[in-house]
């Protein structure tokens, strides 16, 4: 089911420069947010994108639909490097991709009707008359699960679902190629989640849509996902389908991830183990040298702070010709961990910090 | 669907969008209706409003007119005839208090409906735009804020002339930067707001934001603004004309006041000429405040919890 590559992002960086002073401003210090991160999505496909809060899964959405400028990087959408676009061409780029935000009542303006919300990108880029705009607005509601009737309603008076069902026909408006998904069920309950997410499907499948992603949720992630990418402190530490990246996580801090997801079955629930990573996560201003998830890495070796892992697979899956690739001198072999023993097992390279 | 049918599917429509206006404006007054103060200073300022706007019925202009009153006696204390006594032109008090109050209030309204214009505009756009935009708006802002009003003002009519529609265009000059800084800072919050955001990721132009996301959201602080800033104007145009800086052409307030202490209306004993007019100054300013702190309340949800 996988096109063309639609999405292709290359050493993408955004820094936050940190200044001091009110008139002669001077920097003090960077927050690397984002720090070179590639990546590539095909059309057709879903790319989740999981990891902690603050580890830069947001700042990259907005880097890539041009909220943010990027400090460096290239971002090359339908075979043009958006990074640099201006004035019309940038418009024309944003008509093809829209994104989707993670809070529902905050993305949508309190003084606008749901007509004049989901019309609004359809008059910006002058769609029809207002007949046919209507009509337009008609159809996205009907599209994505809600009534005729709530045409000429306020966003308060809708539920957290019905509001974001409200976000995703706003993005659909023009028909896009690509939709950023930034943590789009996280503030939903469950069942709601489930019913979005199936929404977030139906919709790909009918329209061809391409996906990127993002959510802090292992699950969800898993369920819409045709691959997964791990971040941590604004860099990208294991990639691979959504199957090789859950069954076999090689990368310590996926392991750490997918070991502390909630597991719904009570006796499953008591024997599993999970890896707890100490501390928290270092400060962007400063990240450690080399590989940064070192610092709290069970496995960490001297070498850790001294050469930077690249993003590889091993010689089996690069024979094989698996897109599984991670960031780590020393991965983790075996999976699951299923007990004390294991774990005991799977940290013994670690030879003291 | 027939045509027949589409019309009354959109005029069901728009009687339901009717509907739901009358229901919010009736959640908004209510509101405002438990504000005491609110509401006194409403009912005292709507009538006010009511006699100035009728005035004409009550008095003709030639009241004021004083080679047609000779006739009457001069600084008359209030009687029958009378009700509030002459001045020493002989005219009627309650004619020259009544056709003043009509120029004191539409002036006031006026010059504040230019100030706020003025400070909306320059507001949101040093908001939105920020960086030097709002470096060079703010510091005018800030220039016209620490400039002394008064000595500007006598300047200003002093330069363009006495007219009424001076008066308004200099109170409006000088009372516009307090609302620029409001509005501003209400900008800037409304600028960070997600939906502002989202609408630029879809490649809204600045145009289109401000008009349909940061107006909207501004209008209450600048609705709220407009009420608190009519007493000062009419304060303002008190002032001037008590310091014979005013319009020539017509009765006001301040003019009134100015013609009291020229005829030493105080060493006279003659209270009925100075002291009608101070108490009615007074009392649709403070009902124009009272009006205006509870509109603000109405609008601003954060400042009912106090």
């Amino acid at each position: 089911m996988s096109g063309d590559v639609i999405l292709k992002v290359s050493n993408l960086a955004k820094h936050f420069p940190v200044t001091r002073g009110a008139i002669f401003r001077r920097e003090v210090g960077r927050l690397r947010a984002v720090d070179g991160v590639s990546f590539e999505i095909r059309e057709g496909e879903t790319l989740g994108l999981v990891g902690e809060s603050g580890c830069g899964k947001s700042t990259l959405a907005k880097c890539v639909v041009r909220l943010l400028e990027p400090t460096s990087g290239s971002i090359i959408f339908q075979g043009q490097d958006i990074s640099k676009l201006k004035g019309r061409a940038l418009r024309e780029m944003r008509r093809n991709l829209m994104m989707i935000f993670q809070d529902p009542i905050s993305s949508l303006d309190p003084r606008m009707r749901v007509n004049q919300i989901i019309s609004e990108p359809l008059d910006i880029y002058n769609y029809g008359t207002a007949a046919v705009k209507r009509a337009r607005v008609h159809e996205l509601l009907e599209l994505v699960g809600l009534r005729s009737e709530h045409f000429n309603r306020f966003p308060h008076e809708f539920s957290g679902g019905q509001r974001q069902r409200i976000g995703i026909a706003r993005a659909l408006a023009l028909d896009p190629k690509m939709i950023v998904c930034d943590e789009p069920v996280s503030a939903l309950d469950v069942s709601v989640q489930a019913q979005v997410l199936n929404l977030l499907a139906d919709l790909q499948a009918e329209f061809g849509l391409t996906y990127l992603f993002i959510a802090h949720d292992l699950d969800v992630v898993r369920r819409v996902s045709t691959n997964v990418q791990v971040m941590y402190l604004g860099d990208v530490v294991e990639r691979g389908t959504r199957d090789e990246l859950y069954d076999s996580p090689r990368h310590p801090y996926s392991a750490a991830l997918l070991s502390a997801r909630p597991e719904a079955d009570p006796r499953a629930a008591r024997t599993k183990t999970r890896i707890l990573l100490e501390g928290d996560v270092p400060s962007p201003l400063d990240p450690p040298s080399a590989c940064r998830f070192r610092t709290r890495c069970p496995r960490a070796q001297e070498l850790c702070s001294q050469v930077t892992p690249e993003l590889s697979g091993s010689p089996e899956t690069v024979a094989l010709g698996e897109g599984h690739e991670w960031a780590c001198h020393f991965p983790v072999a075996q999976w699951p961990l299923a007990t004390p023993e294991d774990i005991r097992l799977a940290n013994s390279s670690k030879l003291g910090r | 669907m027939t045509e027949t049918q589409v019309q009354e599917a959109t005029q069901s429509r728009r009687l339901l969008a009717r509907q739901r206006k009358l229901r919010s404006f009736g959640r908004l007054t209510k509101e405002f209706r438990t504000d005491t103060a609110g509401v006194i200073g409403g009912v005292v300022l709507l009538s006010f409003i009511v006699i100035a706007i009728a005035t004409p019925l009550l008095f003709s202009s030639d009241e004021l007119d004083r080679t047609l009153q000779i006739d009457q006696p001069k600084l008359a204390s209030p009687s029958g005839e009378h009700l509030l006594g002459t001045d020493d032109k002989r005219r009627d008090m309650l004619a020259v208090l009544l056709w003043g109050s009509r120029t004191s209030l539409s002036v006031g309204l006026a010059a504040a409906v230019f100030a706020i214009t003025i400070g909306a505009l320059i507001g949101i756009c040093s908001g939105y735009f920020g960086r030097w935009v709002d470096a060079v708006l703010s510091r005018i802002e800030e220039w016209f804020l620490v400039i002394p009003t008064l000595p500007l003002a006598i300047v200003l009519v002093t330069v363009l002339g006495g007219s009424l529609r001076t008066i308004i265009i200099v109170i409006g000059l000088t009372s516009w930067a307090g609302s620029a800084r409001l509005i501003r800072a209400q900008t800037l919050t409304v600028k960070q707001r997600l939906y502002v955001e989202r609408s630029r990721g879809l490649g809204a132009p600045h145009r289109h934001i401000i008009r349909r996301h940061i107006f909207p959201n501004v209008m209450p602080i600048i609705l709220a603004n407009l009420t608190l800033t009519v007493p000062v104007a009419i304060l303002s145009e008190a002032t001037l004309s008590f310091l014979g800086i005013g319009s020539f052409e017509r009765e006001s307030w301040g003019k009134t006041l100015e013609a009291a202490h020229a005829a030493s209306a105080i060493r006279l004993g003659a209270w009925w000429y100075f002291l009608p007019v101070g108490i009615l100054i007074t009392t649709v300013v403070l009902s124009f405040t009272m009006v205006g702190n509870a509109v603000e309340r109405v609008v601003n949800p954060k400042l009912r919890e106090r």
